[in-house]
């Protein structure tokens, strides 16, 4: 079908490119924003918007808090139809409760798990979820939306499309056809390294859209090929390639077998009564564990296993700030007397790659230069993608134009709506944030509308100015919703200082840099938007200049 | 970029019937493959006694990779029937193998 390997290549490229191009740039957009997601959150959530704070005390603030919770009467009602008889009003037996904070987190995260009485799968737990103020313990309102880790996260990964993990799949296929873009674009141009070093911004339009591309794929190769295959593998065990749960389920079952002797750690509960002793005494003998191995003390996840039975045990995991590989070195006590169980010894070889390479990708250490390097990685992504998209339609926009054909024309306001439409909604979620009631039931869900809806919009925009391209010159649409982002950036900024009072000369007084780091880059967001709508609007009226019968068209 | 249609390829309408099983077997094929792939990858080495979630993820970073190569070599292949027997017989054929493998340990 194709006359040779590198004809075969540039199809790929260009039309799987196309094709999943529109995933891909959400994945690299919202995962770069991914990036400062605990910032985000901090912007969105002005309640939390204190310091970063370590694990607190367990026995004088954890042990309350958890004490407090309780499955919400949804999850009860989720859970109705998996138990045999009524569902009883109180659920008392822990299987487990978990604390789980970063480097960056001032609020901590706990988790609840509780053994279902009556269940038709005995192994069914319910949960229950709280956020705390780890300073004093008080509960902080839990349904609010984490626009940073609870909204571009997932919807770096998977589109936030629950259904049947649908946009995990799609979001992993658009990862594999990431790879395949990037080992054919390879081929496809023979003079690999010159285009390390070719931009040429001035030239002809073509020429420089297509530098452009190939800089921003070829300095960041290693990072896009890095990210797309280490995103594949760490969902690959779970979601992919499951076969530990399928196919060799066998092999998995021997595995837990075995390992529950090695470790000694029960499986289930002995279903004595017992009590608990000092979680805070076996953090601080972790700690002392950890030092003994010139490791940072820090306590990322704290775990205890059936709570209050004899065979309860409390796992004590570091957070990984001061190095790539995402570890545990978790430290086992039982939970009854305090007695050291055991400790995880060093992790194999090729646990260790495993724990490099994902951990290269989630970041959980500390380290703000290579933080924003990543950002700088993840928007070269999208650069790259965006260029392709406008490069395919600057190389037939003339040519469409002569036949008569749409293909240019749709490509152009499919592209709009993923470049300038996607920041659109991502700025569109940040205004009603600021907007909506603090009291407004569901509002989670409708600061989720705004993005979405401001999406559509922008599509709807986009499609509705793209008739200039189906002639051959540019959609308006590009230059109206730059000043458009130039505008709600700006609305932001001010909404944020009007509603919360943190407005950039306090907050970079005070040196707090989570909300004034998201009020700056919207700042320098609408400094760039104003620069790309004037650039648009020199092109257009050059490209009008060139074709006078349009003119009454752009007067 | 070279130009995809050049003189002496087909029409487009021959072209669009001659792309769509190499699409398929790059994406169904290629999982297929993957599969076995990843399957047999996984018991090979917890055989040779590794431990499982090593080899779950050695056999994973190989199968994705394997998963790359079968994607392009299948958009880039003349021989489409040669293309389909690799893909799903080998991928069946080692997914097979894990199985037997499996039955072997436990």
């Amino acid at each position: 079908m194709f006359n040779s390997f590198r004809q075969a290549m540039a199809w790929l490229h260009t039309w799987f490119g196309l094709v999943l191009g529109f995933v891909l740039m959400a994945a690299f957009f919202f995962g770069a924003l991914s990036v400062f997601d605990r910032e985000i959150d901090r912007w969105s959530i002005p309640a939390t918007r204190i310091e970063p704070q370590p694990m607190p005390s367990f026995d004088a603030v954890l042990r309350p808090a958890f004490e407090r919770m309780q499955p919400t009467a949804e999850a009860i009602a989720a859970m109705r139809p998996m138990v045999n008889g009524d569902m009883p009003k109180r659920f008392d037996q822990v299987g487990s409760w978990s604390a789980y904070t970063t480097h960056r987190d001032p609020v901590l995260a706990l988790y609840a798990g509780y053994d279902v009485p009556n269940a038709k799968n005995p192994d069914e737990q319910i949960w229950a979820y709280a956020t705390i103020d780890p300073r004093n313990g008080k509960a902080l309102p839990d349904d609010q939306l984490k626009i940073g880790s609870g909204f571009f996260f997932p919807l770096h990964y998977g589109l936030t499309l629950d259904w049947k993990n649908l946009g995990v799949w799609i979001v992993g296929f658009s990862a594999l056809v990431m790879l395949a873009a990037l080992v054919s674009g390879v081929v496809m141009h023979r003079k690999l390294f010159r285009e390390f070093f070719t931009f040429r911004p001035g030239k002809a339009r073509l020429r420089s859209v297509l530098d452009l591309h190939n800089l921003t794929g070829v300095v960041a190769l290693p990072f896009h090929f890095f990210f797309a295959l280490t995103g594949l593998l760490i969902f690959a065990g779970t979601y992919y390639f499951p076969v530990g749960h399928t196919q060799l389920h066998g092999l998995h079952d021997l595995h837990e077998q075995v390992e529950a002797r090695e470790t000694g750690l029960p499986h289930t509960r002995a279903g004595v009564a017992a009590g608990l002793a000092s979680v805070d005494a076996m953090v601080a003998q972790a700690q002392r564990r950890w030092q003994a191995h010139d490791k940072a003390g820090d306590v990322g996840f704290l775990v205890l296993q059936h709570v209050g039975d004899a065979n309860g045990y409390v796992s004590v995991y570091r957070a990984g700030t001061d190095r790539i590989a995402l570890v545990g070195d978790g430290i086992h006590f039982k939970a009854a007397t305090g007695e050291l169980i055991r400790e995880d010894p060093p992790a194999t070889p090729v646990a260790r790659m495993n724990e490099f390479l994902t951990g290269l990708h989630l970041q959980h250490f500390r380290h703000w230069l290579l933080r924003w390097l990543y950002v700088l990685g993840g928007l070269a992504g999208a650069t790259c993608i965006a260029t392709g998209f406008i490069f395919f339609v600057e190389k037939r926009k003339r040519q469409h134009a002569q036949q008569g054909r749409q293909g240019a024309r749709i490509v152009d306001a499919l592209a709009v709506t993923t470049v300038t439409g996607m920041v659109l909604a991502t700025l569109g979620i940040l205004i009603a944030n600021r907007l909506l009631p603090e009291a407004l039931p569901a509002r989670g869900d409708w600061e989720r509308y705004a993005f979405w809806g401001t999406w559509a919009l922008a599509l709807v925009h986009a499609g509705w100015r793209s008739a200039p391209v189906a002639r051959g010159l540019v959609n308006p649409a590009w230059r109206e919703q730059c000043w458009a982002i130039a505008l709600f950036a700006l609305a932001a900024v001010l909404l944020n200082g009007m509603t919360t009072g943190d407005h950039l000369l306090r907050t970079l007084a005070q040196g707090y840099w989570p909300v004034a780091g998201v009020d700056l880059s919207l700042l320098a967001t609408a400094v760039i938007a104003v620069m790309a709508a004037r650039k648009v609007g020199q092109r257009m009226r050059a490209t009008v200049a060139q074709a006078p019968r349009e003119e009454a068209v752009h007067a | 970029m070279p130009q995809v249609s050049t003189a002496s390829a087909p029409p487009a309408a021959s072209r669009r019937l001659q792309v769509l099983p190499r699409i398929l077997a790059a994406i169904l094929g290629g999982y297929v493959f993957a599969w076995g792939t990843v399957a047999l990858t996984t018991s090979a080495l917890f055989a040779v006694k590794l431990a499982f979630h090593d080899a779950e993820f050695l056999g994973a970073l190989v199968g994705l990779l394997a998963y790359l190569g079968a994607f392009l070599w299948a958009i880039a292949t003349h021989h489409v029937a040669r293309l389909w027997m690799v893909l799903v017989g080998g991928g069946a054929l080692m997914a097979a193998a894990a199985s037997l493998l499996q039955s072997r340990l436990v």
